[in-house]
């Protein structure tokens, strides 16, 4: 079979040819996190900024398996975090000696149970209309569990305290073991996500998202392929959840995981950058260190304090404009931003594809 | 397998193993029909879009649908392939009943088809669309990509590599890592049509290949899908507007007109026919005409 | 019995305001194909500058018409600053940038006005009446009026007149409509300042029912399911979800909240429309949507 080109590559290239070994990113980020902040040794660094940057980076993580790849949009990312903080809670309060990551993974399965429920709908509706029933959750899910106190062992405001945080005998209450914990859950569930995510599974899901009837038309069950990306999703959400109620916060109550938080889930996917693995990371730390940036440029500019609910205000324009900003000129997200400037200045870093997966 | 059970055993086929324990089945010759649609008729609201349309694939053949525009084509491919359901008429796939089956599913049962308006997933490679082809004949279950275990690894290689053959095959294989988007019109349907070869299809729908090829390119396409009928079998419908390929390509020719068939015969047979060149011509053969391809 | 028709009654009136907002809706969904979140926060935007010019000391004719033309303003600008760029993007795509769009909207509303609840009084009193044996509040009844002339109007609009025909062409189909003389930007102006009008209204109507607070951007959401229940395509199956969404999660709080708990209210509008969607996805009055491939 004949292999002339029919056209001219360099004409329609667009993006820079590569030549040379190309090494990804990834494990020098690994080892970075799993080094310097021991070095650094801050505790403020590990309990403010980098266990809830993890945790919401697999929050965003989850709501782009859904809505990234899948295309299903999602306004109820934090319903399915409150299901796992409040299942993890249970199942170790009721299975006695069940260890952690057991619970936080039974925590998930449930997450992943509501959110197969909630995702029926799929099944018969396309795209937008969709979020009515993930806003059924969004609404439902808290009021469920703030209104029978069994999910709060007997509190009456939906309260739940975690315990000690352990590890069999290895005791992790410290902020270091809360990191390292976290750090090696998120960095499990990631690793098993994008295992996914680059296999048939990622391309069904991409292919529902582009066009289902073609997907259809290649054996693919689209109903099954996005029921899959709401169980998977609701699963990463549930654990985020329940490293939210034990790693991070400690005590969480059901109005932690409103409206808010799935919007602020959502700008860290948008941000970030839809359908991709490390922008989940990129959108979480933007989400995480903006506010302090803020306060701290305040201060620099203002001299005296601020008004925080000036600040916050003023945070609240600045995300809505960096939303639609990245919406027009960058949809892809800080990962492409971020790839393109890499490429530029090290070439010999960076995935090895050009496609929307990474 | 196919909505109701046949009381006919189906000859010695060779079966793949897929996912969901469905088989694709590749006849051999003798055995029924490939596929055929009897009595369809098709409405979108008041407007009747397929009138008492029946046609008959033999194993192995291939068939050229043609006709002016608005007669009927593509609706008829759609019907054929599960995207339409027919107001009335039968659908049968290997001699059984396909009616009701779901596209994915007719898609599981052998006969793939191509879109006119090209049916490519434009966030992903082209390497990756025509991976996502090997969607029927993926081996390992998720739980083993979950964890990259082993037979995962060498699954997706196996993929990979079949893949990448068929590129090579349609000069792709160079642009394997580009987005789809990124390539012009011809080159992204030869992306669809290497799609649809991973599927390994029994019966292959093709809705205007060529559009938007020069010459060269099509002679390419027009010798591919021809390898894919010789070499594999492969039973293949084909909507094309360039009447010369078309009878070049085509063991038999099957003419629609507003919805009716009005031909369906051999290329040389069906080209003399009058109500044929009156379809295209607008017009009594020998007077000049427009209309038409 | 009669508490159980004051209960409905009363949800009922409710329900035609949640109409009046989900019209807002349907309006720039029609024009731009987006459905605006921000429409939330437009119409607490508009009911603070309102409450705060009112509070001032401005006389309410003036206050209402300086609110419009703050609401025209930012009509323009959305669509010079968000949509214009983003033009020919998915859906998806759109809604999140009113997404961002009522974040700027509250951010600003905040700053400028403060956080503190804002009694509103337009005018209307407070008193019951009675009416069929039942004990309503003026204060509904003269609201629902004014909602009920709105939405009238607002349907006369869409199906009657030139502006609505333009309306309705540019969203079935914006290059068609273009080539046909009809100028997008425009009616995408013109279509989201009506949305403002709308909002400004429902903003008044709402603020002065229950007081200008935060709870009032909520309410947008309520038009999701409202949208959902009566069918996207229909405005009078709008009017008759609203009232059905009003009616039943008043019924539903007070009881089955002796049931199962108070709060209903909270998700009772979403889960019926999550019924729906199951159910009849469509909705009560909506038309499935017939896609050619």
């Amino acid at each position: 079979m004949a292999t002339t080109l029919s056209f001219d590559p360099a004409a329609t290239q667009t993006a820079p040819i590569r030549t040379g070994r190309r090494w990804p990113l990834w494990p020098l980020a690994l080892f970075t996190a799993a080094l310097l902040p021991f070095v650094i040794g801050s505790d403020y660094l590990f309990s403010a900024i980098l266990v809830p940057l993890l945790i919401l980076s697999l929050a965003g993580l989850g709501l782009n398996v859904l809505t990234g790849y899948a295309g299903q949009l999602s306004l109820g990312s934090a319903a399915f975090m409150a299901v796992g903080a409040f299942a993890t809670y249970n199942l170790q309060l009721r299975l006695a000696g069940l260890p952690m990551p057991l619970a936080l993974a039974g925590g998930g399965l449930v997450a992943a149970g509501a959110g197969l429920v909630f995702g029926l709908p799929s099944l018969r509706v396309k795209g937008f209309y969709l979020i009515a029933s993930t806003l059924a959750a969004q609404f439902f899910i808290p009021w469920l569990l703030s209104q029978y106190s069994w999910f709060s062992n007997g509190n009456d405001s939906g309260v739940i305290t975690a315990p000690p945080l352990k590890l069999g005998p290895l005791g992790l209450d410290s902020p270091a073991g809360r990191y390292a914990l976290t750090l090696a859950i998120v960095a499990l569930v990631t690793w098993g996500a994008s295992n996914l995510v680059r296999g048939p599974a990622g391309r069904a899901w991409i292919s529902v998202r582009d066009m289902d009837l073609a997907a259809a038309g290649i054996g693919i069950a689209p109903g099954r392929a996005k029921l899959f990306a709401f169980a998977v999703s609701s699963f990463i959400l549930g654990i985020a959840g329940g490293l939210w109620a034990f790693t991070y916060l400690g005590t969480v109550e059901p109005a932690g995981f409103d409206l808010d938080r799935s919007f602020q889930i959502l700008f860290i996917v948008i941000i970030g950058g839809l359908g991709s693995i490390r922008g989940n990371f990129l959108g979480a730390a933007f989400i995480v260190l903006l506010p302090i940036a803020l306060s701290i440029a305040a201060g620099v500019l203002a001299g005296s304090q601020v008004d925080p609910a000036l600040l916050e205000n003023i945070q609240k324009i600045l995300f809505g404009i960096l939303i639609i900003f990245f919406l027009v000129a960058e949809p892809d997200g800080l990962t492409t931003l971020v790839d393109r400037a890499l490429r530029t200045q090290f070439p010999w870093i960076g995935s090895r594809k050009s496609g929307n997966q990474e | 397998m196919l909505g109701s059970a046949s009381p006919t055993p189906l000859p010695d086929m060779a079966e793949v193993a897929v996912a969901e324990g469905e088989s694709v089945a590749r006849g051999q010759a003798g055995s029924p029909a490939a596929l055929a649609v009897e009595g369809i008729h098709l409405r979108f609201g008041g407007l009747s879009v397929l009138n008492d349309v029946s046609l008959t694939l033999e194993r192995g053949e291939t068939v050229g649908l043609i006709g002016p525009n608005g007669a009927g084509k593509s609706s008829l491919l759609n019907v054929m392939s599960g995207f339409y359901r027919p107001d009335a008429g039968t659908v049968l796939i290997d001699g059984r009943t396909a009616g009701g089956l779901a596209p994915h599913r007719i898609a599981h049962a052998g006969v793939v088809r191509t879109f006119q308006n090209l049916g490519l997933f434009q966030g992903m490679s082209v390497l990756d669309n025509v991976l996502a082809g090997r969607t029927l004949h993926i081996r390992a279950g998720w739980p083993h990509y979950l964890l990259r275990l082993s037979a995962a690894r060498k699954d997706e290689r196996d993929n990979r590599e079949r893949a990448m053959e068929i590129l090579a095959g349609l000069g792709l294989d160079v642009h394997a890592d580009r987005r789809v988007s990124t390539l012009p019109y011809g080159a992204q349907k030869r992306v669809e049509l290497a799609r649809a070869l991973a599927m390994e299809p029994a019966t292959l729908l093709l809705d205007e290949p060529l559009a938007g090829m020069n010459a060269g390119e099509k002679a390419e396409m027009v010798e591919a899908i021809r390898a894919v009928n010789r070499r594999d079998g492969t039973t293949i419908v084909l909507i094309e507007h360039d009447v010369g390929i078309v009878m070049g390509l085509s063991d038999r020719l099957v003419v629609l007109d507003r919805g009716r068939k009005i031909a369906d015969g051999s290329p040389t047979d069906v080209a003399a026919m009058p109500e044929v060149m009156t379809a295209y011509l607008g017009t009594e053969p020998g007077a000049g005409g427009e209309r038409g391809a | 019995m009669s508490f159980f028709l004051e209960v409905l009654v009363g949800g009922a009136l409710a329900g035609v305001m949640y109409a009046l907002v989900a019209i807002g809706f349907v309006l720039i969904y029609r024009a731009s194909g987006v459905f605006n979140f921000a429409q939330g926060t437009m119409i607490l935007f508009a009911a603070l500058t309102f409450a705060n010019l009112v509070e001032m000391g401005a006389p309410m004719s003036l206050a209402f018409v300086v609110t419009l033309a703050l609401l025209i303003g930012s009509a323009f600008l959305t669509e010079r600053l968000v949509l214009r760029p983003l033009a020919n993007r998915s859906v998806i795509t759109l809604f999140l940038a009113t997404l961002g769009l009522s974040y700027i909207f509250e951010g600003v509303a905040q700053i400028a006005w403060g956080t503190q609840v804002h009694a509103l009084d337009i005018g209307l009193s407070d008193e019951p009446v009675n009416l069929f044996g039942l004990s309503l509040s003026s204060f509904d009844l003269a609201a629902t009026a004014i909602a009920a002339l709105l939405v009238a109007g607002l349907a006369l609009v869409i199906g009657r007149t030139g502006l609505g025909l333009a309306l309705r062409a540019v969203a079935a189909d914006p290059l068609a409509a273009l080539s046909i003389g009809i100028q997008q930007e425009r009616v995408t102006v013109i279509a989201w300042s009506l949305a403002g009008f709308v909002a400004l209204v429902a903003g008044l109507l709402w603020g002065a029912r229950s007081g200008v607070q935060f709870s009032l951007a909520l309410i947008v959401l309520k038009a999701l399911p409202v949208l959902i229940i009566g069918g996207f395509t229909s405005v009078g199956g709008v009017i008759v979800a609203g009232i059905v969404v009003g009616a039943g999660e008043k019924l539903a709080e007070i009881f089955l909240g002796s049931l199962i708990g108070s709060g209903i209210e909270n998700w009772f509008a979403y889960v019926l429309a999550l019924l729906f969607l199951m159910i009849r996805p469509t909705g009560l009055f909506g038309q499935r949507d017939l896609a050619r491939i």
